[in-house]
């Protein structure tokens, strides 16, 4: 007994017991005992004998030592649920009506879900086809000044960034993206007019994942004058012929020289999934070339720290252009996927996502999906009371609890998995449509979708069967045998009882998501129809004309001003519906004379016309003179500073908006008007001159932004956009009119134009999608929400048949009838409303906010959508009152 | 003797029972084996062969004292049932029939 001081390990011990069955306990203990202290007896370390004793207790984990469990007694597992499934499905077609009510509901709900899902993964999915998107930073650049100019520009500007990759080690490759305007694009006689199309450096390939499916990605873009063009343009320009070593002819932006570029390489098209869409590559001529605006990609060593890079970003800016340099402009590192969601700068490729509306969207399908497992979970306990007697006579005959919730989840998961498969069929027979909405791409892979699908049927099948299960597995069988059950959430049901924070929650969800598209949509109306200042109908905007054609713009107009149907036609710098760039100091004599001091303006560039073509309002004052004339552009170089002389030679007239002339301190229009100013941006500066009008404030942006202080000025060189506007019923015909006049002047280039409203209306195409994704949600919540309530107000009549026959023989009537039966529910509805209200105006409320000018929420959208509910509960509650109480009571209370 | 189904650990098993008389318990037996053929051998797999045993109805079984060291638990003792001692000697006499027909060239 030396060794008595060391003990088996207990935990050990415990571990054996709790597996162990008691009849071998005390024999297999002893043994593993014994054996502990035989190995101590001969010599072993007691460390070392109690990590065998481990090890023995886990050997022993095998059949001969296992307890032996209730259900391993019951005889026969397999014919019991053989006789599950039959009893479930005879109960299914007893009861066809409202369990396919029942699945419907659920079905829906994961149809729902399914779409969501399928909407979340797209948006998430941004640049994941790039493998190496992770090491893949944008530069950006913000410019400041005290004046009170910011802008965030998605693309730089400056050159001296090109030495990145030599000035940083962690940097392995810098690719630019530049010259984006639409390309003007010949082949043979056909014009083109290409978008996504950028002059990029040869290594674009190693660092994005353009695949090419002709042509080497080492040397396609190595040559000058070399050209890569995705499948979808080979068949555009080549259609069937191998496009391999065509060539293609490009027309200058800026001149009407034609360059002649070879085909050496063509790319698989790309998903929708990215900010930055490529239809064709360009190479770089020569260094010189890599030069001015340019979308730019740093690709990073692994593991690379970003806030020392931003350091050396810094004293690499200082080391090159001294210290002056970031005076005002901050160079910003934006990671490649976080560019979707998470960026919003001015000058991006395409418009970007939002995380809000991600964010939004989510907790929408978790509520629809919370909205239909209620549902589920009320049906289905509904349903099971009236197979109380089934359970009862289960019990009577030796059925344990754990059976019966055995058998309650196999058909609850059984209903949830028919519901998944009706839920997968719905939802692809709703994705055309669905991605037509959103503008949504499916990439989400099927296994991933059928494992999530799978993962949330099985959950909600137990969720939704877990109530009923142990609701009925509860009833004392006694009881059920003699009395029978009416179902019903009156008051007797308790106050708070479960079911009556069930459907008060899925009424509050309905009311939520109804009364937040509603509002939501008067806000969309109100973007739509807001008067912005001008008339944007009828008016066509040709934008961004090169320079070689404006130089002939007094002979378009003239050969268009007079022609039947044409009302007047105009330029002007940036078309209305898109944000003015340009910004500058604006000096007003006797006021702001000093520069540094002065406000900062955007600027738009008109002609005398733009006024009256628009239909704007002049305050005071009169539009542009028309001594202001077209002269033949200038042949500026840049060199010699002569653009900046040409600028300040030039006699000026100005017009303000409303906005300008308060941020300049002028209090009515009149005062303004004959007052001199100028207008500054860096070494450009356009002569003093006298304000002749003050224009009331015009939208030029979206109403998401307020309105800018702007000032406009006549000046040809920089005039972008043509605008003509239409009076006519003929739209077709004077748009030939318009094509012919452009062709006979402009030849080289393709006529392409864009309709004023239109573009106004594209502004709010996110929003749009999104309000039409929350109707369809909204509607399908409350289809969902009210199927439950059908089904239940239906059920829970027919267990009270007894009672209204009685009811109706002590002389109750039929509004009185109903007024029992829907007060129950009218309470429990207002009880949802109050969480719901609340919440709503909350959530609405933050998005209101993403506008600056926006409607008041209403309280009348909450009445209406009260009401309506009302209306269609009263209506679900009157239609199943009258089937019960049709019957003579008679008959009803003969048979027992 | 086909009817018998004894594995060649089995049937081990029992004849170390069958040593063991009257002191055959899980934990003799491991030291038995190990000390007979010089193999030593995990309690469980014991266990396992001796419960299988006497569910075939080659053993039989009691509760005995409880002996030192078992913290006063009580061991089981196993003893051949009549049935397994035919199937002992049957096997003993088949093995021994048909080495005494092998011709003595070929072990030589």
């Amino acid at each position: 007994m030396s060794h008595e001081k060391h003990f088996p390990p207990p935990l050990a011990l415990k571990f054996f017991r709790w597996y162990c069955r008691k009849d071998r306990l005390e024999e297999l203990e002893g043994d593993l005992e014994e054996s502990f202290y035989a190995m101590l007896h001969s010599g072993k370390a007691p460390g070392l004998a109690k990590m065998i004793c481990w090890w023995n207790v886990i050997r022993c984990f095998r059949s001969y030592a296992f307890k032996r469990s209730a259900t391993y007694r019951s005889t026969n597992v397999y014919s019991m649920l053989t006789n599950y499934l039959k009893v479930i499905r005879r109960n299914f077609s007893k009861q066809r009506a409202y369990a396919l009510l029942n699945i419907t509901g659920l079905a829906i709900g994961f149809a729902a879900f399914i779409l969501i899902a399928i909407y979340l993964h797209f948006e998430t999915s941004f640049e994941n086809f790039h493998t190496k998107s992770d090491r893949i930073y944008r530069l950006t650049v913000h410019y400041t000044s005290p004046s009170g100019y910011d802008t965030h520009f998605a693309r730089v500007d400056t050159d001296w960034i090109n030495g990145i990759p030599e000035e940083i080690p962690e940097a392995e490759k810098l690719i630019r993206f530049q010259n984006h305007e639409p390309k003007f694009v010949r082949i043979g006689e056909e014009k083109f007019r290409q978008d996504n199309a950028f002059v990029t450096d040869k290594d674009v390939f190693e660092v994005f994942n353009f695949p090419l499916t002709k042509g080497d990605t080492k040397t396609a873009l190595a040559e000058p004058l070399s050209i890569v063009i995705s499948e979808a343009v080979a068949e555009k320009y080549f259609a069937n012929e191998d496009p391999m070593g065509k060539e293609i002819f490009i027309t200058g932006y800026w001149s009407t020289d034609e360059t002649v570029y070879k085909v050496t390489g063509v790319m698989k098209n790309l998903a929708s999934n990215t900010h930055l869409p490529v239809d064709m590559l360009i190479s770089f001529r020569n260094e010189a070339e890599r030069s001015w605006w340019a979308y730019t990609y740093v690709l990073f060593q692994e593991g690379t720290n970003m806030v020392s890079v931003q350091k050396k970003l810094e004293a690499m800016a200082i080391k090159i252009n001294g210290d002056q340099a970031l005076q005002g402009a901050e160079f910003v590192f934006q990671p490649l996927s976080d560019i979707h969601l998470h960026s919003n700068l001015a000058r991006e490729i395409k418009p970007n996502g939002s995380i809000t509306y991600v964010k939004i969207f989510l907790l929408v399908a978790i509520l629809i999906l919370a909205l239909a497992v209620i549902n589920f979970m009320n049906l289905t306990s509904a349903m099971s009371i009236a197979r109380s007697k089934e359970i009862g006579v289960r019990k009577i005959l030796g059925a344990e609890s754990q059976q019966i919730v055995f058998y309650s989840l196999t058909e609850s998961v059984l209903f949830s998995m028919a519901a998944a498969g009706l839920g997968l069929i719905l939802a692809f027979l709703a994705l055309p449509v669905f991605s037509e909405l959103t503008g949504t791409e499916n990439l989400l892979p099927p296994f991933v979708l059928v494992s999530v699908l799978i993962g949330v049927t099985v959950v909600t099948g137990l969720l939704g069967g877990f109530y009923p299960a142990f609701v009925l597995s509860s009833f004392k069988p006694v009881n059920i045998i003699k009395t029978s059950k009416a179902f019903s959430i009156g008051k007797k049901t308790g106050r708070f009882s479960i079911k009556r924070v069930l459907i008060s929650l899925q009424f509050g969800i309905s009311i939520l998501l109804i009364a937040s598209a509603m509002i939501a949509r008067q806000q969309f109306v109100f973007l739509n129809e807001k008067n912005l200042g001008m008339e944007k109908d009828q008016v066509i905007a040709l934008p961004g004309v090169p320079d070689t054609v404006k130089d002939k713009f007094k002979l378009f107009k003239d050969k268009l001003e007079g022609q039947p149907g044409i009302k007047g036609v105009s330029a002007c710098l940036e078309v209305p519906s898109r944000e003015i760039r340009d910004g500058g100091t604006v000096t007003a004599e006797g006021i702001q004379e000093n520069v540094d001091d002065a406000p900062s303006m955007d600027i738009q560039v008109i002609d005398h016309d733009f006024i009256d073509v628009m239909g704007m309002e002049l305050l005071a004052g009169e539009p542009l003179p028309k001594s202001l004339a077209y002269e033949p552009l200038p042949q500026l170089t840049g060199a010699n500073n002569d653009v900046e002389e040409y600028l300040l030679s030039k006699r000026r007239a100005y017009l303000l908006n409303e906005t300008a002339m308060h941020a300049i301190g002028w209090q009515t229009p009149e005062e303004a008007i004959g007052k001199n100013v100028d207008w500054n941006q860096g070494t450009y500066k356009l002569a003093k001159g006298p304000v002749v009008g003050v224009v009331r404030d015009f939208h030029q942006e979206t109403l998401k932004n307020k309105v800018d202080p702007i000032i406009m000025v006549f000046e040809p060189l920089w005039l972008r956009t043509f605008l003509v506007k239409l009076e006519t019923n003929d739209v077709a015909s004077t748009m030939s009119v318009i094509e012919g006049a452009w062709n006979e002047l402009f030849p080289k280039y393709p006529f392409e134009y864009q309709f004023l409203d239109e573009l106004y209306e594209n502004l709010y195409q996110n929003e749009r999608q999104q309000l039409q994704l929350l109707y369809l949600l909204s509607g399908l919540a409350i289809t969902i929400a009210f199927i439950g309530l059908f089904g239940l107000i239906a059920y829970s009549l027919k267990t009270r048949v007894k009672e209204m026959a009685i009811r109706k023989v002590m002389g109750a009537n039929f509004t009185s009838l109903i007024r029992l039966i829907g007060k129950e529910y009218l309470l429990v509805m207002l009880a949802g409303a109050a969480l719901a209200i609340p919440l709503s105006y909350f959530w609405v409320s933050k998005w209101l906010e993403n506008f600056a000018y926006r409607i008041d929420i209403s309280v009348m959208s909450y009445l209406i959508t009260l009401a309506g509910i009302c209306l269609l509960l009263m209506a679900t509650v009157a239609l199943q009152t009258i089937k019960t109480s049709g019957n003579n009571p008679a008959d009803t209370l003969r048979e027992e | 003797m086909e009817n018998l189904k004894l594995g060649n650990f089995e049937e081990i098993v029992l004849l170390l029972v069958g040593v063991l008389y009257n002191g055959a318990y899980s934990v003799a037996i491991v030291e038995e084996y190990k000390k007979q053929t010089g193999k030593s051998i995990n309690i469980s797999a014991i266990h396992t062969v001796l419960y299988r045993l006497e569910e075939k109805g080659f053993l039989e079984s009691k509760l005995g004292e409880a002996g030192d060291f078992r913290g006063g638990k009580r061991k089981r003792l196993f003893y051949l049932t009549p049935y397994a001692r035919k199937a002992l000697e049957e096997i003993a006499s088949l093995r021994e029939q048909l080495r005494s027909q092998i011709p003595a060239i070929s072990i030589q």
